[in-house]
């Protein structure tokens, strides 16, 4: 047998070793053994929580859930959720939360405010980073806590993910801030994390940064990115599942309202619809509310329907919550119009 | 269920190939006995997934761009070839990719029951990259059972680029960072074990029929 090659016809080849097709055939075995015992022993048949601290996790997962659709339900117009946004400050999509609101960073001192500018304005990133230096030293907590988030931002532009990671955290770690103020270093250490593919700690970052901020749209659209994916992850527990479709459920509530626009409904349910190709029962449910919410029943009612037949890889109890409630959805919607 | 019968199939063709073997009947009963198997299998991972059998299945979403480093590393092979040999490339290098296709197929729905299983999260990842491996392996006996004259070395690039086309999807949850590496990975774990296994070949390395060498 030659490296490349030879069908010349005067070459019969080397077959294959006897010891390849053993260890070849012990491999098998073991393989279809270990299958076997996989589809008999399926995680669905063990309990939900092992340890009480499961069992704990899993009843508020539950509970938040319950009171999710309780609110829904108690909103007189669901798809109008502006009353969730009271900041009148509010600019949708603003880029930092700077400029997002108003008036969040008041009597900034000439000096201070001449040497951010001069950075924003130098177009090489050692430069920019030098003018900022001195600021790190300020007495100012908030001028200190404004220059590393800067820093960290003009890292994450040069794709210098461990620098930005790492800014980020120095201004996290700078006392006495608004927690208000820290979203946006909450959201360079989740994209950070992102690139480098720790989803779990961007999850976490991420939930951080809508929490102290709701209009924080930025964060809101790439957390839907993110839960969506971190939902196919069949080892997610029980109340993982249920969080993860809830604050998919609030974010899509939400989302329309900060860009004040009704038929953004319609956008995200598309979304949903084409990204759930896998289809598992949230994106379904979640298509289907978004359908719901820009008043197209018909679609909506589909969605519903899909629900139950979806072969995703949710836990078994978080599927059959999603199912309950969208056979209530259903049943709300009603059946199809006969023209 | 279906990718245990796949599994078993593949296991008693390798037997067959054993024996064929064995009976110095391999040269001519070899490539039916694994063009065929492999379209059984084929067709029975396609029946697990159109069928609702499987509850956990789905649809692998298949994403050829992320393959690109395969598609260079097939056709440089296939020059290399070219060059040294007077081998009809594309029909050898297509019966191997229907070999790999097969072998990865099998690897997804065989990672799919080890995934739902009750198996403890530290060992999952190790699992499935022995099933990954396994399945590598019976591919590459399969390949060397169908072309006794060559050496496959195109069945790791289509191995390598099949597996990061479907891990795009991340249909496993076999989160290995492959798309971002292009496959680069996984060429290496592919070739680097083909390389093994040929240096492993060597003629007189182990002594085993009475077929002449004729290196």
């Amino acid at each position: 047998m030659r490296f490349t090659g030879d069908q010349r016809g005067n070459n019969p080849g080397v077959p294959p070793p006897d010891k390849l097709f053993m260890v070849v055939t012990g491999l098998l075995i073991a393989l279809v053994w270990l299958t076997l015992w996989s589809i008999t022993h399926p995680r669905s048949h063990q309990s939900d929580c092992a340890l009480d601290e499961e069992c704990q996790s899993v009843q508020e997962a539950i509970a938040r859930w319950e009171q999710l659709w309780q609110q829904i339900a108690t909103d007189e117009n669901n798809a109008e959720t502006a009353s969730s946004v009271p900041d009148k400050s509010l600019r949708a999509a603003g880029d930092t939360v700077f400029m997002r609101y108003r008036h969040l960073w008041v009597d900034v001192d000439r000096q201070t405010r001449h040497a951010f500018r001069l950075s924003a304005l130098s177009n090489q990133l050692p430069q920019k980073i030098e003018l900022l230096q001195p600021l790190l030293q300020a007495h100012d907590a908030q001028i200190r806590f404004r220059a590393w988030l800067e820093i960290a931002r003009l890292q994450l532009r040069a794709r210098d993910l461990k620098e930005a990671e790492t800014a980020a955290r120095e201004a996290l770690g700078v006392a006495d801030i608004d927690p208000k103020l820290t979203v946006d270093a909450h959201f360079i250490l989740a994209y950070t994390a992102l690139e480098q593919r720790q989803f779990d700690v961007a999850e976490q970052a991420l939930e951080q940064a809508v929490s102290l901020d709701s209009g924080f749209w930025d964060a809101r659209q790439v957390q839907m990115w993110l839960l969506t994916r971190q939902l196919d992850n069949p080892r997610q527990t029980l109340s993982d599942c249920l969080d993860r479709t809830r604050l998919l459920i609030e974010n899509l509530r939400i989302m329309p309202a900060l860009g004040q626009n009704r038929v953004q409904f319609r956008d995200f349910a598309d979304l949903f619809r084409t990204g759930a190709a896998s289809g598992n029962a949230a994106t379904h449910l979640l298509a289907g509310l978004g359908d719901l919410w820009a008043g197209d029943r018909d679609k909506a009612r589909d969605q519903f329907l899909k629900v139950k037949q979806s072969r995703g890889r949710l836990p078994v109890r978080c599927a059959a919550l999603i199912a309950a409630k969208a056979d209530e959805l259903l049943n709300s919607v009603g059946s199809r119009e006969t023209p | 269920m279906n990718a245990v019968v796949a599994l078993v199939c593949w296991l008693l063709t390798v037997l067959i190939g054993w024996w064929l073997l064995k009976r110095d009947l391999h040269h001519r009963f070899g490539p039916p006995l694994v063009m065929i198997s492999c379209l059984a299998v084929l067709g029975l991972l396609l029946l697990g997934l159109a069928l609702p059998v499987d509850e956990t299945a789905e649809s692998l979403p298949l994403a050829p761009e992320a393959a690109f480093m395969s598609v260079w590393a097939l056709l440089l092979l296939a020059v290399l070839r070219r060059l040294t040999s007077s081998v009809q490339i594309p029909l050898l290098s297509f019966r191997q990719a229907l070999v790999a296709l097969t072998a990865v197929g099998l690897a997804f729905a065989v990672g799919r029951y080890l995934v739902v299983g009750q198996m403890p999260a530290l060992w999952l990842m190790p699992v499935l990259w022995g099933v990954l491996t396994t399945l590598f392996l019976v591919g590459f006996l399969l390949c060397r059972l169908d072309l006794t004259d060559i050496f496959p070395w195109e069945y790791a690039a289509w191995f390598a680029g099949f597996t990061v086309m479907t891990n795009a999807g991340m249909v496993l949850g076999l989160d290995l960072g492959l798309a971002s590496a292009h496959g680069g990975a996984m060429m290496l774990f592919g070739f680097s074990f083909s390389a093994l296994l040929y240096w492993l070949e060597r003629p007189n390395k182990w002594q085993f029929n009475a077929h002449p060498t004729n290196t």
